[in-house]
């Protein structure tokens, strides 16, 4: 999904991964400007852990359950540096996010995006019956 | 006793879970962005199969990465090693193996992915900006679905025929021709003449546009010649605004 700012077309995207024939909801949000700079990872089977030298109030982990990865975090701290490769930080999400459409949603109030009319995506169904 | 409280500590480390047949273990490899390696086992009595089910390619294209050549990088790393890389996906699998070899293997499918997966990320070179004729279809297929299609060949007045980058159905049988340029002189020339030659069969039901690549330093010479081919010169920035207005 392309982004546009003030009618023009920016270069940053928003791309959703879908896992519809996996056993649990799963899927991750990203934005992405030539490197991934936000991102949901909901799922319990993968994880992540902050590193030691983690802001103080950032919990070290393991994150095995839902979680996100937010710019403010893990921006560079000179604005000359380039965009970091990983986003080395994370925090849980919000308990009260249990499906796609508020994480979505959610996703979209952090990082400042309108959603247009009819232009929600929806996660696809699963492709088989086992 | 301090082995106790190690062994209760490391206790406290994410579980294996079962998903259906098959039981996902969180081990303790964990690639250079803090991404913890899940490896999968399936099998059962005597033969077992650990295999990272995408993890090494799916913590890269995480991170935004969009490589088709990335199973095959993992698969020449992890050469000689005894793994499996699958050629389409870049699934990493061990052979079968006993109950005694399952713990080991565990190990070293989940340090075969997290080498791989900070490997592929090592390598990759992040660009922000697509070739530019890519970066024109995804917005054409974003904005326009079923109503673009490229390599739109038209007669000109000369009765030289003519392709064009990309066409966009308008409705009432009118159709928009337009040409994704950059700038370099062939293609400029190119364009123009295209435009120059379809422009003067004066056809109503065509409209001719030059959208050009306006995330790099253009000449004003160039866009001077581009001004001549008797199409509306667009920037990229603008052109989606301006196709609206067409399509209206």
């Amino acid at each position: 999904m392309a982004l546009t700012a003030g009618g023009q077309l920016t270069y940053m995207r928003i791309v959703i991964k879908a896992f519809p024939n996996h056993e649990e909801l799963k899927f991750t949000i990203m934005l992405v400007y030539g490197v991934c700079v936000w991102r949901i990872c909901h799922a319990t089977d993968t994880g992540h852990l902050n590193p030691l030298s983690r802001p103080a109030h950032l919990p070290f982990g393991p994150f095995d359950t839902p979680h996100y990865h937010p710019w403010a975090e893990n921006r560079p701290a000179s604005l000359n540096a380039a965009l970091p490769k990983n986003l080395k930080y994370a925090n849980f999400l919000p308990a009260e996010l249990t499906d796609f459409n508020a994480c979505f949603e959610w996703f979209c109030t952090q990082t400042n995006i309108q959603i247009g009319n009819g232009q929600m995506p929806i996660l696809p169904l699963p492709d088989r019956l086992l | 006793m301090l082995i106790e409280t190690v062994k209760s500590a490391l206790a406290g480390w994410p579980a294996p879970k079962a998903f259906g047949a098959r039981v996902v273990v969180p081990t303790q490899c964990i690639t250079s962005g803090g991404e913890i390696i899940h490896v999968v086992v399936e099998g059962g009595n005597d033969s077992f199969v650990v295999h990272d089910d995408g993890a090494a390619i799916r913590i890269f294209e995480d991170a935004g990465a969009d490589l088709k050549t990335a199973p095959k990088m993992v698969a020449s790393l992890l050469r000689d090693r005894g793994l499996n890389v699958h050629k389409g996906t870049g699934v990493i699998s061990s052979p079968r193996v006993t109950l005694p070899q399952l713990a080991a293997t565990i190990a070293v499918v989940a340090n075969a992915a997290r080498e791989s997966s900070d490997h592929l990320l090592h390598r990759w070179k992040p660009v922000v900006r697509k070739k530019f004729k890519e970066a024109v279809q995804d917005l054409l297929e974003h904005e326009y679905p079923k109503r673009w299609a490229h390599d739109r060949a038209v007669v000109g007045h000369s009765n030289k025929k003519h392709t064009f980058d990309f066409s966009i159905s308008l409705g009432d049988d009118r159709q928009l021709l337009f040409d994704a340029v950059v700038p370099d002189q062939s293609a400029i020339s190119s364009a123009v003449v295209r435009h120059l030659d379809v422009a003067k069969a004066h056809d109503p039901k065509i409209v001719q546009q030059i959208v050009y690549d306006d995330r790099v330093e253009w000449k004003s010479s160039d866009l001077n010649l581009l001004n001549m081919s008797g199409a509306v010169i667009l920037p990229f920035a603008s052109a989606k605004q301006a196709i609206d207005k067409l399509a209206a």
